[in-house]
C-alpha cells in the first residue's frame, strides 16, 4: 500500500510499492497526492485475483522481481512541480449551454447540467457563512488538494444547491475531511456511496423531505445536496473515472435522508446525531458509506417479536462479506443502518422499547451461523488471506469474544460487534410499514458527524 | 467568429505534471524560446475553446507557438474529429497504451487520436496509427535513445497485409513520397505523438543535427502482389491478418542496380552505426526487380544471404572511420579481425520488402539503422470498426 | 448571455519531495515487508525471498507480520510506528503491497 511505502520513504528507507498492472495510473495520482510522485513501483502483470498459482509465480518471477530490484536501486528522476489552474480563477467565458459543455469535457461536471459557477453566484453562498472564502476546511486524498470554503460555494452552486444551505455543505466538506471517515478509499473496488443523514432544526429550515419518498429525488434539499457531495468527491478530493475511481459498478449520489424528529420526539427517542453525541436540537449532518441497501417490505406484526426477526433478517442478510469491519481486518467498525418507518417505529415505542432495546433485541436476532461467517470473511472471498477462524481472530485480539463462544460450526454469532452498532434512522411515509437496511462499507467510510454552524445573524 | 473546441494534444504524466513545463526550461537553456514562445502557455484542461475569425489559423499559430507542430500546418484536433477517431477502435479514450520518453507524457488513445487528426489522418487509418504507436513504446525501440541523440534517426514504418490496399496506403508509384494520404498522415502521426508526448522538440531536447526528411512522416506499404511471402507471413501472420513493422532507420539511400550495387552501398560507412549496435537494416525492392530474382530461383531468403555475404567492409576502412575511432571494439560478432568485415551479424537481420512502381528500372532503397537495441517490431493492426463488416 | 465561470478544484497542496536514496545493491541488506493484507501477498512474498535470495547474497528479510497490517483499523497506528520498528531491526528497504 502506498501511505506505507510513503512512510517508509520519509523515514529515510528506500521502498517499491507491488503493484497490479491496472492500477498503475491510480498508483502514480496516489503517489502524487501523498507528495512523493517517483515513489518506484514493481508491477504485477494482470490481477492477482484471477490467476492460478502457475500463472501467479510465471508473473512475479518474470517480471516483478526485476521491478522490486530497479525499485529499490535505481534512482528515479526528480519530480517537477504542477502547473494548474488558479482556486476560484475565471476559467472561461461562454453561454450557458458552452460552459456545461466546456466542465463536462474537462471532467468537471457529472454529467447533468450544472449550474455556471459565476462570481456572483459564489458570493451569494458565501454570505450565507462567517468563515472566510479561503479558509482550509482539510486537505483531501488521493490529490491533496485543499478543500476550502470558496470551493465549496463553487460546487453548491454547480450541484444546484440554494445559498442558504452553504453551512450544511460546509459540515459536510470538514467531515469528508476527518480522518477517521476514510475519503481516500471513496475511489476502492466494492464502489460503496456516501449517505448523508441531517438532523435538527436545520431540516424544516431548508424543507428537507422526510416522508413519503425520504430517499427519492424530487426536493431540491435532499437531491442538490446528495449531488454536491459527489460533485466534491470529483472535483476536490480527485476521485474519476477510469482514473482514481475504481468502483467496479459504484452507485451515484443518493439524495440526503432527513429524519423525522418529529416522530422521534413523540416516541421520546434519539436521532442519529444525539447517537453520535451531539446535544438535542443541534443540527448537524452524518455521513457513512454504504455498498447498498435493500427494502424490507410489508413489516407485519403488531408486537416487536412479530417484527424483529424480519428485520433483524435483513440486517444480518446484508451484512455479508462486510463483516470483514466487525472482525479481522477491524474490530467494530461495522455499522449497519436500519431505517424505519414512522408507524413501524411507534408500534415498536409503543410496546415499551426505546432505540437502544430495540437495538438489543436486534443485535440477539440479526445472527448467522459461525460457518457462514467464516466463508464470507475468507471462504467464498479472499478478503482475510490464511482463512482464519473466527476462533483464531479473537485469539489474535482481531474479534471480540461473542464470537468464539463455542466450538460449535453452526453456533450462531452475530454481524456486528455490540448492539450499538446497529444504526436505527426513523423516515420515510408515516403510515407505510417498510424498513429499509443499509450495508455499511465499515472503515473505508465510517460513520462521521458534525455540526452545522449558521452565521451569526 | 468562430469557436473550436479543440483536444489539448500535449503530453500529460501520470502524476498529472505538464511536459511542456519541462520543455520550456529546455528551449530557455537552448536559446530556443523564440522558435517556441508560447511553450507552456496554454490552459491546463483536456479541452480548450478558441474563439477567432479564422479558427483555423488561429489553432495553427496557438500550436505552433506552443510548440505542437512540425512545422507543417496542422488540422485542428476539434471534440468531433477526436471522436470519430476514437470511434474506430474498441480501446477506450482513456486507455493508456504507455508513457513515450523521454518526458514520460501517457499516451492516452485520446491524446493519440488528437495527434492523428492534426497529422492529418482519416478516422480509418487510426487502428494503424495506434498499432505503430504500441509498436515504438515497446522498449526495444528505445524511444529515450531516438528522441534524444544527436543521430538522425526516424521510425520506418512498413505496412503489410489486406488492410493496406483498402485504407490506400500507397505501394506502388512514390511509395516513400509523396503523393497519397494514407502513407504521409500515418508516419506523421506517430512523430507527433513522439514530438507532443514524449517531448522530442528539436534542439531542445531532440539533439539530431541535421535531421532527415523521414522525420516528418516515413511510412510505406508492401506490394500484395509480389513473387514472394509478404512481410507479415514471414513473420509467422496468416496472410489475411495486417501488421505494422518498424524500424529505426537513417535516411533512405537510393540504389539503381542490383544486389550488388546495394551491397555495396551497405559496405559504406553509411552502416557505420549498424554495425557499431548490431542493427536490423531495410532494403525496398521494386516489382521489377523482384520479379527477375525470383524468376532466377531467388527467395528472399536468397537475397539476404547474398546481401549478408556480399556486404563487407574492409578492415583497413572500418578502422579509418571516425565512429570506429570513437568505438574501442569491433562489431560484437566480429572474431577474427582481418580482411573483410560483414556489415551485419547475420542475414536475418535484413528486413526485405517489394514496394514502388512496376517500372522497368532497377530501384531498391536500402535504409540503415541506428540504435541499440536490435529492432524489428511487429504488431498486428486491427481492423477500423466501421470496415468490419 | 455570456458568463464567466470559476474553476470548481482545489489547489494541491503538495510540493513533491524526493524520495530516500536507494540501495546500490540488496546483497547482505535487510529487506522489510508490509502488506494490507489482500491480494495474495502472502503468496507473493514468499516468492520474491526466493528470487531474490538467489540473485543477492546475504539479503535478509523481516516478514509483514512483524509489522502489522498497513491497512485496517490499526493502519495510523502500525505507520506511526514504523519508523522506529525499521530501525530497531536495521531496515535497509521496504517491499510494500498490494495496490490492485
Amino acid at each position: 500500500m502506498l501511505r506505507a511505502s510513503a512512510a517508509a520513504e520519509e523515514a529515510g528507507v528506500p521502498s517499491v510499492s507491488l503493484t497490479c498492472e491496472g492500477f498503475i495510473g491510480q498508483a502514480a495520482t496516489t503517489a502524487t497526492g501523498l507528495g512523493l510522485p517517483s515513489l518506484p513501483v514493481a508491477i504485477v502483470p494482470g490481477h492477482v485475483d484471477v490467476q492460478t498459482v502457475d500463472e501467479l509465480r510465471a508473473n512475479v518471477f518474470g517480471v516483478t522481481v526485476e521491478g522490486v530490484v530497479q525499485g529499490l536501486t535505481a534512482a528515479p528522476e526528480k519530480a517537477s512541480e504542477l502547473v494548474e489552474p488558479e482556486p476560484g480563477e475565471v476559467v472561461f467565458e461562454g453561454t450557458p449551454d458552452e460552459i456545461n459543455r466546456f466542465f463536462y469535457e474537462n471532467g468537471w461536471s457529472d454529467g447533468l447540467p450544472i449550474v455556471p459557477p459565476t462570481a456572483a453566484r459564489v458570493e451569494a453562498f458565501l454570505r450565507h457563512t462567517d468563515r472566510d472564502a479561503d479558509e482550509e476546511l482539510g486537505v483531501l486524498l488521493p490529490d491533496r488538494r485543499s478543500a476550502t470554503v470558496r470551493t465549496v460555494a463553487i460546487n453548491g452552486v454547480m450541484a444546484g444547491c440554494r445559498p442558504e444551505y452553504m453551512p450544511v455543505l460546509v459540515a459536510l466538506i470538514e467531515a469528508m475531511a476527518d480522518p477517521r471517515y476514510g475519503v481516500e478509499h471513496s475511489g476502492n473496488t466494492p464502489g460503496a456511496e456516501t449517505l448523508i443523514i441531517v438532523n435538527g432544526p436545520i431540516i424544516r429550515r431548508l424543507g428537507f423531505n422526510y416522508q413519503q419518498g425520504a430517499l427519492r429525488d424530487g426536493f431540491q434539499a435532499n437531491t442538490s445536496i446528495g449531488r454536491f457531495w459527489r460533485l466534491y468527491l470529483r472535483n476536490v478530493a480527485g476521485f474519476l473515472p477510469h482514473k482514481t475511481d475504481k468502483g467496479t459498478f459504484g452507485n451515484t449520489w443518493r439524495v440526503v435522508l432527513a429524519e423525522n424528529e418529529d416522530a422521534l420526539t413523540r416516541m421520546d427517542w434519539t436521532t442519529i446525531a444525539q447517537d453520535q453525541g451531539r446535544a438535542p436540537g443541534e443540527s448537524a449532518v452524518t455521513i457513512s458509506r454504504f455498498t447498498g441497501g435493500t427494502v424490507l417490505a410489508s413489516v407485519f406484526g403488531t408486537r416487536p417479536e412479530q417484527m424483529i426477526p424480519y428485520l433483524a433478517d435483513g440486517i444480518a442478510r446484508l451484512v455479508a462479506w462486510e463483516v470483514i469491519f466487525t472482525v479481522g481486518m477491524s474490530v467494530g467498525a461495522q455499522r449497519p443502518l436500519l431505517v424505519l418507518s414512522p408507524i413501524l417505529a411507534q408500534t415498536l415505542a409503543r410496546a415499551g422499547l426505546s432505540k437502544q432495546d430495540v437495538q438489543r433485541q436486534l443485535f440477539e436476532h440479526a445472527r448467522i451461523p459461525a460457518s457462514r461467517f467464516e466463508r464470507y470473511m475468507s471462504g467464498w472471498t479472499n478478503l482475510l488471506p490464511g482463512r482464519p477462524t473466527l476462533h483464531a481472530l479473537v485469539a489474535r485480539g482481531r474479534a471480540a469474544p461473542v464470537f468464539a463462544e463455542s466450538d460449535d460450526p453452526e453456533r450462531l454469532v452475530p454481524v456486528v460487534e455490540k448492539a450499538e452498532d446497529i444504526m436505527i434512522a426513523v423516515s420515510g411515509d408515516p403510515l407505510r410499514t417498510n424498513a429499509y437496511v443499509f450495508a455499511h462499507n465499515g472503515i473505508l467510510g465510517y460513520t462521521t458527524t458534525k455540526p452545522v454552524r449558521l452565521p451569526a445573524r | 467568429m468562430e469557436a473550436l473546441w479543440v483536444v489539448l494534444p500535449t503530453g500529460q504524466r501520470a502524476s498529472g505534471e505538464w511536459i511542456d513545463d519541462t520543455l520550456r526550461r529546455r528551449a530557455q537553456e537552448a536559446g530556443l524560446l523564440a522558435r517556441t514562445p508560447l511553450a507552456g502557455k496554454f490552459p491546463r484542461h483536456r479541452v480548450e475553446v478558441v474563439r477567432a475569425a479564422d479558427g483555423v489559423e488561429e489553432v495553427n499559430a496557438l500550436f505552433e507557438a506552443r510548440g505542437w507542430t512540425d512545422g507543417l500546418p496542422i488540422t485542428p484536433p476539434t471534440l468531433p474529429r477526436v471522436e470519430a477517431m476514437c470511434a474506430t477502435t474498441v480501446r477506450a479514450p482513456s486507455d493508456v497504451l504507455g508513457e513515450v520518453e523521454p518526458l514520460r507524457g501517457e499516451a492516452t488513445v485520446e491524446k493519440i487520436a488528437a495527434n492523428a487528426v492534426m497529422a492529418g489522418c482519416r478516422p480509418e487509418y487510426f487502428p494503424v496509427v495506434l498499432a505503430a504507436v504500441e509498436a515504438v513504446l515497446d522498449p526495444a525501440f528505445n524511444m529515450r535513445g531516438v528522441q534524444t541523440t544527436d543521430e538522425n534517426v526516424a521510425p520506418l514504418l512498413i505496412v503489410s497485409g489486406p488492410l493496406a490496399a483498402r485504407l490506400g496506403i500507397n505501394a506502388g508509384f512514390g511509395a516513400l513520397g509523396p503523393g497519397w494520404r494514407a502513407n504521409a498522415a500515418i508516419g506523421r502521426a506517430v512523430r507527433l505523438v513522439m514530438l507532443n508526448l514524449g517531448g522530442g522538440w528539436p534542439g531542445a531536447v531532440s539533439l539530431a543535427g541535421l535531421g532527415q526528411p523521414g522525420r516528418y512522416t516515413l511510412c510505406l506499404a508492401e506490394r500484395e502482389d509480389g513473387p514472394w511471402p509478404a512481410l507479415h507471413v514471414e513473420l509467422g501472420y496468416r496472410p489475411e491478418q495486417s501488421t505494422v513493422t518498424v524500424l529505426r532507420a537513417e535516411t533512405a539511400i537510393n540504389v539503381t542496380g542490383g544486389l550488388a550495387e546495394v551491397a555495396s552501398v551497405m559496405a559504406s560507412a553509411a552502416s557505420a552505426f549498424t554495425m557499431l549496435y548490431e542493427g536490423r537494416v531495410a532494403v525496398v525492392v521494386a516489382p521489377f526487380v523482384a520479379r527477375r530474382l525470383a524468376d532466377e530461383g531467388w527467395s528472399k531468403d536468397d537475397v539476404r544471404r547474398s546481401l549478408h555475404a556480399e556486404a563487407r567492409v574492409p578492415v583497413a576502412a572500418w578502422q579509418s572511420w571516425w565512429l570506429r575511432a570513437t568505438a574501442r571494439q569491433w562489431p560484437g560478432w566480429v572474431t577474427e579481425a582481418s580482411g573483410t568485415l560483414p556489415v551485419l551479424r547475420e542475414p536475418g537481420d535484413i528486413t526485405v520488402v517489394v514496394s514502388g512502381a512496376d517500372l522497368a528500372i532497377p530501384q531498391l532503397a536500402y535504409f540503415p539503422s541506428w540504435g541499440f537495441p536490435p529492432c524489428r517490431i511487429t504488431r498486428e493492426i486491427a481492423a477500423p470498426i466501421d470496415l468490419i463488416g | 448571455m455570456l458568463e464567466q465561470v470559476l474553476w470548481p478544484r482545489g489547489r494541491r497542496t503538495v510540493t513533491a519531495r524526493p524520495v530516500a536514496p536507494r540501495l546500490s545493491t540488496l546483497a547482505g541488506k535487510t529487506v522489510g515487508q508490509l502488506w494490507d493484507d489482500l491480494f495474495r501477498g502472502d503468496e507473493i512474498f514468499p516468492m520474491l525471498e526466493t528470487a531474490l535470495a538467489e540473485r543477492f547474497p546475504g539479503v535478509k528479510f523481516v516478514g509483514y507480520r512483524t509489522f502489522g497490517s498497513t491497512h485496517g483499523a490499526e493502519e495510523h497506528e502500525v505507520l506511526a510506528n514504523l519508523p522506529d520498528r525499521m530501525r530497531e531491526l536495521g531496515v535497509d528497504a521496504i517491499i510494500s503491497g498490494m495496490a490492485c
